[in-house]
């Protein structure tokens, strides 16, 4: 009963507090600070937010606490212009892993780079990363850069950047937190610091786990299997002399999942019942060395080595024999030195280059697959003066898998007036064809009996031995073009407006622009002997993306900010939007035989992306009294899920998932070093089994934290 | 209140004008209307092992498999793969055009073009191009605004649409049989308007 009656009074006091804005003296508080902080992840360099040419958000960790966040998916989701796409949960096999990924500028999870402390974060299944492996429970902040970004950070960083900034150890501190709600949901959380003169260590633990869900009772096995992960991290920073340093990080990630779920084996039969585990263990380490030369030349060099191993395994319920086993294992090696020169007081140089080495086993492909990446960046940003700067920059990538690539990047930053700050990039990004792309080798036994080939495991000649052999009975013509992948290419166009309209408001508004050509897509290349599809993979698509993110920020007063954003986003299938011209595009009519030519209006578009997005958040923080909190809405408009018409394009009624609002509250009550939270997330207890069967509903939780932190004078490592 | 009123009058003769050129023209086709449009349920082996299903425009009807080399059917059908009686496929005179259009708006057979099914692997209707596969669902959906204009075995015109794809309710792992339903207008008295 506490927290409800917590709650209630403090929306009471909110609503008091917003409508009679006190006089407020100074404005240091925990919000100020976050409205100009340092972000690294835009320039690969430390630059205030105000002075970014890219659109940058930097979500602080005063804010995800506020937001009672637990995992990255939760906090990203109510960011303005990202998408979390819903996993496919534990459905089918292999299926399990997927997870959220997240969409930037309506381009898919394939092409946003997760990163933590600047390192990318690997383990792509299906294209996804599982933002639901990164536990933000103690890091710093999470800043976020939309737009292409592959000058900077090669391959993936298409559509943008997400970088997760973990804790740096700063007192003497030890922390716990444990937090319950809903469906037997866990989470325990223990950190501790020390800090020394030259030295100072960070770790941290997480146990996150829940009995799973199943808001469907009618169809047997779980929505949500029940699952438990841990989290271990650590950081340890030596700093022998004032100009060199040594960063050593570690982490793990570990998690299992009980999977029981019907299967069919093809398209109606009966279905039986799979029981079995999967597995995810993920390791990551990485030092860091970083040598101040003098007052302007600074080398970092980074190492990084990253596992990710996926494992499944099922059995038959009945008799419990063999049903099915998956592994997925990848390693990734990286050698990376950047070096930052200040050049003649207007000029700052960042200059690098790096060796990456790719290697892929698994039960998908034949055999193990690997790729060795090297590359060079150079990036110049030149303030020419008070109000003007521009950043000039390129990153070249030489693989030995594909094609290699050049990608360029030119910003520009000019403050108009000290009120109005105009930013534009335009630059390139690209993907390099994935794994799964190049050597799939799959037959998908437990659905239809389908089988996948990546484009360089099959050719031609192949097929049409296979179908001497009478294992293919037939031939597409497409199938005569399966060729060797090329990477998949943006170009992207940002301007900015950033306006301050006093100290406590700002507003901006972000025009973009993604050309993206050279889309891989599945094709079916011929039909097997049991009637089931051959896919394969073909650069044909080209697309675009663009749209307008307005937002704003308002200190009400130093106890009340207010966040706001909107994203209207329009996408379209370049070759889709030609027979819409050529008036060769058709659409049947719901529950009707009419067919009618559709019109550039009719078609809604890529998949899965919605047109009108926005946030609203208020965060609360009284730090004499100890009260604080958050309230926080969320609305995603409708998105097309799949085409049931059968013309391959959104444009019937009946293909969208409907749009949706989501309610978020928390109230925090700190007494000393104690913290106690409640809060209910999705308190309008939204539901969507079909298109979101990850989502359970509504889910009220308590938090209790405890810390002891022995205060230092600050002197920053 | 001149310059007002011009336009209006305009628009109104224009209106009647084409209420009237409409209604003539709607008069006219029905006058010699000689056809309608029919439906049928067309059930097609769900395997590439079994035999065609064959249809008869003339007939309305499906055509026993034991008539596959006689002139008494139209098309067939097993899958998704299509034969047209003719040259490799059987002794009749059939073709096929497969055209993007509204069924409805297709007043007319073309006079040539048709294709045949010229060797046992170069047929006339080339698989996967007439509808799209859902591989999460397995259901086939044919494409909207895709028109089969046919030249019957026996030298008439016939235009058909396929409307749906069905899987007949089945035990065991693999459907047996998937249902087309199929709307079409045959010609019978060998002209080339619907």
């Amino acid at each position: 009963m506490q927290p409800v009656l917590n709650m209630k009074y403090c929306i009471a006091l909110l609503t008091v507090y917003f409508f009679c804005s006190s006089v407020f003296s100074q404005m240091d508080t925990v919000f100020v600070k976050q409205l100009d902080a340092v972000i690294v992840t835009a320039t690969r360099s430390e630059r205030k937010l105000s002075n970014v040419a890219v659109p940058a958000q930097l979500i602080s960790d005063k804010i995800i606490q506020q937001s009672g966040s637990v995992r990255l998916n939760d906090i990203l989701q109510e960011q303005t212009g990202l998408f979390i796409t819903s996993g496919s949960s534990s459905n089918s096999p292999g299926g399990g892993a997927f997870g959220n990924g997240v969409q930037i500028q309506g381009l898919s999870p394939d092409y946003t780079m997760i990163l933590i402390d600047g390192e990318p974060v690997i383990g792509r299944e299906g294209g996804v990363i599982d933002l639901a492996r990164i536990a933000v429970g103690d890091i710093k902040g999470i800043e976020i850069v939309k737009g292409p970004s592959s000058s900077l950070y090669g391959s993936e960083a298409m559509g943008g950047v997400v970088n997760i900034i973990t804790q740096q150890p700063q007192s003497d501190r030890i922390s716990t937190c444990f937090r319950y709600g809903r469906f037997s949901m866990a989470d325990a959380n223990l950190a501790a610091s020390v800090k020394k003169k030259k030295w100072g260590l960070q770790v941290f633990g997480n146990r996150n786990s829940s009995n799973g869900f199943d808001p469907d009772k009618s169809i047997s096995g779980y929505a949500v299997d029940p699952f438990v992960n841990y989290t271990m991290q650590s950081k340890l920073i030596f700093q022998p002399t004032n100009k060199t340093k040594l960063i050593v990080s570690g982490r793990y990630y570990g998690s299992t999942q009980d999977n029981f779920y019907p299967v069919t084996d093809s398209i109606a039969s009966p279905a039986f019942h799979v029981a079995g585990h999967s597995r995810i263990r993920e390791i990551n380490l990485n030092p860091v060395f970083v040598q101040q030369f003098n007052q302007d030349i600074r080398s970092t060099l980074r190492l990084y080595f990253s596992r990710y191993h996926y494992e499944q395994g099922l059995h038959r319920e009945t008799d419990r024999s063999f049903y099915y086993y998956d592994l997925f294992q990848q390693d990734y090696l990286r050698a990376e030195d950047q070096t930052d020169w200040k050049w003649q007081r207007k000029n700052s140089l960042n200059a690098g280059g790096g060796i990456a080495a790719d290697i892929l086993n698994t039960t998908r492909y034949k055999g193990k697959k690997s790729d060795v990446i090297r590359y060079l960046f150079l990036q110049n940003e030149w303030r020419a003066n008070e109000q003007l700067t521009v950043i000039g920059g390129a990153r070249y990538d030489n693989n030995s898998a594909y094609q290699a690539r050049l990608s360029p990047k030119i910003a520009l930053s000019y403050k108009a007036t000290g009120k109005l700050r105009i930013n534009a990039s335009y630059g390139s990004g690209f993907k390099a064809p994935d794994f799964r792309q190049q050597y799939l080798n799959f037959t998908n036994d437990a659905a239809g009996g389908y089988l996948i080939y990546g484009a360089s495991e099959i050719t031609i000649q192949q097929l049409l031995q296979q179908q001497q052999q009478g294992l293919i009975t037939a031939i597409l013509p497409v199938a005569y073009h399966v060729t060797r992948l090329k990477p998949e290419i943006s170009k992207g166009l940002n301007v900015e407006f950033h306006f301050d309209v006093n100290k406590r408001l700002n507003i901006s508004a972000n025009i973009f622009r993604n050309d993206i050509n050279n889309l891989i897509q599945y094709e079916i290349i011929a039909y097997r002997s049991n009637n089931a599809p051959v896919y394969s993979y073909f650069n044909i698509d080209r697309a675009f993306t663009e749209g307008i993110a307005p937002q704003f920020q308002f200190l009400v007063n130093k106890k009340i900010l207010i966040q706001g954003g909107y994203q209207y986003l329009i996408t379209a299938d370049k070759e889709v939007l030609k027979e819409i011209k050529e008036g060769i595009l058709y659409a049947r009519k719901l529950n009707s035989n009419q067919v009618y030519k559709i019109k550039r209006s009719d078609y809604a578009g890529l998949p899965n992306r919605s047109a009108h997005m926005a946030n609203l958040k208020l965060f609360y923080d009284d730090e004499p009294s100890g009260w604080s909190g958050s309230f926080r809405a969320v609305y995603r408009s409708r998105w097309g899920t799949t085409d049931k018409d059968g013309n391959g394009i959104i444009n019937r009624s009946d293909e969208f998932a409907p749009g949706y609002l989501q309610l978020n509250i928390s109230v925090i009550k700190k007494i000393k070093t104690l913290r106690i939270q409640a809060g209910i997330d999705n308190l309008l207890n939204y539901r969507d089994t079909v298109n979101l069967p990850d989502q359970p509903g509504i889910q009220p939780y308590i938090s209790i934290s405890y810390s002891l932190i022995k205060k230092h004078k600050q002197n920053q490592l | 209140m001149k310059t007002k009123f011009i336009p209006l009058l305009m628009i109104f003769t224009a209106a009647s004008g084409l209420l009237f050129f409409s209604s003539c023209k709607k008069d006219n086709s029905s006058a010699v209307k000689t056809t309608n449009v029919d439906t049928a349920v067309l059930a097609v082996n769900f395997s590439s092992n079994s035999p065609f299903a064959f249809f008869s425009f003339k007939n309305k009807t499906v055509v026993n498999n034991s008539d596959s080399a006689t002139g008494k059917w139209d098309f067939g059908l097993r899958l998704t793969t299509f034969l047209v009686n003719s040259n490799a496929s059987g002794p009749g005179n059939a073709g096929v055009i497969l055209q993007n259009g509204i069924f409805d708006n297709i007043t007319s057979a073309p006079a040539s073009g048709y294709a045949y099914d010229t060797a046992a692997g170069h047929l006339a209707i080339t698989d996967g191009t007439w509808y799209s596969y859902n591989m999460n669902t397995h259901s086939f959906l044919p494409n909207p605004g895709k028109v089969f204009i046919f030249r019957t075995a026996d030298n008439h015109y016939a235009k058909m649409e396929i409307l749906e794809a069905v899987y007949e309710p089945f035990t065991g792992p693999v459907p047996k049989i998937i249902n087309y339903k199929l709307r079409f207008v045959y010609q019978p008295n060998g002209t080339l308007n619907f």
